[in-house]
């Protein structure tokens, strides 16, 4: 993946590309709003990755600027205005995800790995696959080899967002956001909670397990 | 409506007006009365000492049989409007006009409905001359039902115009309550509207607008203040994070460190979202929530949870109940109350929604009386509690939502247990 970060913090702007290099990307960095938008209309990045306050030509101006001008390229907004409102702001400005500061490496990581390669939008498709599993959204109707498994409406939106990612890490913070809407940090473990609720009834039986943790970051289901 | 007319402060003042130009009226109209009545009265009383004074006059040059005469002549010459005359002899008879008896004192006497001046001749006669004053009770009459009348019309007028005056003033004021309202609602750009005119009502408007003004100012000011801290704060946290990140591998005691930087941002995001919804600015985006569908939602998530925990969830959810609100946090609230329930509550849980009424109990060891105030505030925790995970910030965004949403929260006992309930 080739990567561009608008951030002005030159220790924070670092931070994220080394961690992108230690998984094979490469990320060009631009510290200023002006810079930004030059380094975008020209390079050919498959995610940006832009701060919100930046000097010179601000965040939301510049990803607006960046939309009017037919650059398509998925931005996700790291910044520390955490307001429900300026995330409206974010994501009507353009901007495909919004991330607040301070945020783990992995869940950053996980969110730009997911917008890198997004399907374009309108093109929805009625079923997914997943492995030997398959989901036909249309019908509510999930199989795994052939066999039809009952799930209760939460564990199907779950499983939806996994299989829509699949192959892909989807961390806690993404599935609360993307399954529940729920925009803050619960007390108790729902998402553990259906997680292991869902493996009862998609692997229980199997061979093979489809649904995965990976440990301090989130979940994984297989692709193939 | 009619009770508020009454009621404003103008139509008591319409009120008072009335009555004192009724007062008025009536003084008027008392001296006019006396006036008029004293007027008439001078009047007849010149007439008769005229008459008098001829006829006296014509009694000392030709005597009595020419007075007689006099007499005669003018009774027959104006029967209708004239005066009365007597003459009384020695032996007490009265001639011409009929009176029972006349004083014999001279000067002035009030007899019946007489005015009646009475002069003494010689050898024992008296001349009297009379006025009827039937014509001033006439005009008694007349004045009384004048003055009457004014007083109906008055009445009438002056209810009239308090009821106007005060509709007038009513619907400045309603402008005046529904801007504040909607100041109060969090809309600080609400200003209110001037007549133009510059009357007490405008210097009032002006002086109220200044205010807004400079208390958008502040707020403005506090607000930009809270996202300069919310923004210089969470910068160098966010490098320390990174830096903990860092160095985390293999060592676990990195990994608390990580984890007590969390918790101390959480409770710093929990109070930052708690200004946001005190501000009152997420009621711009305000769209219709199915609650009933958000409510089983939530029921459906939870139950899983407390199954795990071995306690239940049961639901008493009336179906499709909609609500004028901010989505996101509806839910964050409703997640709040039923986390509480399952921490602190018991093993059964039930939610519930009708029209206008939503509420969350358990069946656990409840709040008691004294604490039920206390624990909506902020960073306020029970005893109980203070041994458990938590900000003690949970119930104060509850608090801050369902004021935002205008729900009347209050906490109940549920015999036993608590029961959070909303009225909407």
């Amino acid at each position: 993946m080739k990567l561009l970060i608008i951030e002005d913090d030159a220790g924070m702007a670092g931070f994220i590309a080394n961690g992108l290099k230690e998984h094979g990307h490469t990320a060009d960095v631009a510290a200023d709003g002006h810079e930004g938008l030059m380094l975008a209309t020209g390079g050919n990045y498959d995610v940006m990755v832009i701060d919100r306050m930046l000097p010179k030509l601000d965040g939301l101006t510049l990803l607006k600027t960046l939309r009017e001008s037919g650059v398509k390229t998925p931005a996700l907004f790291l910044t520390a205005m955490g307001s429900l409102d300026d995330r409206v702001k974010g994501l009507e400005s353009g901007a495909d995800d919004y991330v607040v500061k301070p945020f783990a490496f992995a869940e950053l990581y996980a969110r730009i790995c997911v917008l890198a390669r997004r399907p374009p939008m309108g093109d929805v498709a009625t079923t997914l696959q997943a492995a030997d599993l398959e989901m036909d959204i249309m019908k509510r109707t999930v199989k795994r080899g052939g066999e039809t498994i009952m799930l209760q409406p939460t564990e199907f939106r779950l499983l939806e967002y996994l299989m829509r990612h699949a192959g892909k890490l989807v961390t806690r913070t993404m599935l609360l956001e993307g399954v529940w809407e729920f925009h803050f940090d619960p007390k108790t473990s729902i998402v553990e909670t259906h997680i292991s609720r869902l493996r009862s009834k998609v692997d229980k039986g199997f061979s093979r397990e489809l649904i995965t943790t990976v440990r301090g970051s989130g979940y994984m289901i297989d692709a193939a | 409506m009619l009770h508020r007319l009454i009621h404003t402060a103008n139509f008591k003042l319409a009120v008072l007006y009335t009555a004192i130009f009724f007062a008025s009226v009536a003084v008027l109209g008392g001296v006019l009365y006396i006036d008029v009545q004293q007027s008439l009265e001078d009047q007849l009383k010149d007439r008769i000492s005229a008459e008098m004074e001829q006829l006296l006059g014509d009694y000392r040059d030709d005597g009595m049989n020419e007075l007689r005469h006099d007499v005669r002549e003018r009774i027959e010459a104006n029967p209708a409007n004239r005066l009365r005359y007597y003459i009384q002899n020695a032996d007490g008879r009265i001639i011409f006009d009929k009176l029972a008896a006349l004083p014999r004192e001279r000067g002035w006497h009030s007899i019946a409905h007489l005015v009646l001046l009475v002069e003494p001749l010689e050898d024992g006669y008296v001349l009297a001359i009379g006025g009827e004053m039937t014509v001033m009770q006439d005009m008694q009459d007349v004045m009384l039902h004048g003055l009457l009348m004014s007083f109906v019309f008055s009445l009438v007028l002056g209810i009239i115009g308090g009821l106007i005056v005060s509709r007038r003033f009513l619907k400045r004021v309603d402008r005046l309550s529904r801007t504040a309202e909607m100041i109060g609602a969090g809309d600080l750009s609400q200003r209110i509207v001037l007549n133009g005119t510059g009357d007490d009502f405008d210097q009032l408007a002006t002086t109220i607008n200044r205010m807004l003004d400079r208390i958008e100012q502040l707020l403005g000011e506090i607000q930009h203040v809270t996202t300069n801290i919310a923004h210089d704060l969470r910068t160098p946290l966010t490098k320390l994070r990174n830096r903990l990140e860092m160095l985390q591998e293999g060592n676990p005691e990195i990994g608390d460190a990580i984890a007590l930087l969390d918790e101390s941002l959480n409770t710093f995001s929990a109070l930052l979202r708690i200004a946001e919804v005190e501000s009152g600015a997420r009621r711009e985006g305000f769209t219709q929530v199915d609650l009933s569908l958000l409510l089983t939602q939530l029921a459906d998530t939870y139950s899983a949870v407390a199954e795990q925990e071995s306690a239940t969830l049961r639901t008493n959810i009336s179906a499709a109940i909609y609500v004028n609100g901010d989505k996101h946090l509806l839910t964050q609230m409703f997640s709040n109350l039923i986390e509480n329930a399952l921490k602190y509550g018991g093993k059964e849980i039930t939610v519930g929604l009708q029209q206008n009424k939503i509420w969350v109990g358990d069946n656990g060891a409840g709040i008691p009386e004294s604490e039920r105030g206390l624990i909506l505030k902020p960073f306020y925790r029970s005893d109980k509690s203070r041994s458990t995970r938590g900000n003690g910030l949970g119930l104060s965004l509850v608090a801050a939502i369902a004021a935002l949403h205008s729900m009347k929260l209050s906490l109940n006992d549920h015999k036993p247990g608590l029961r959070v309930e909303l009225d909407f």
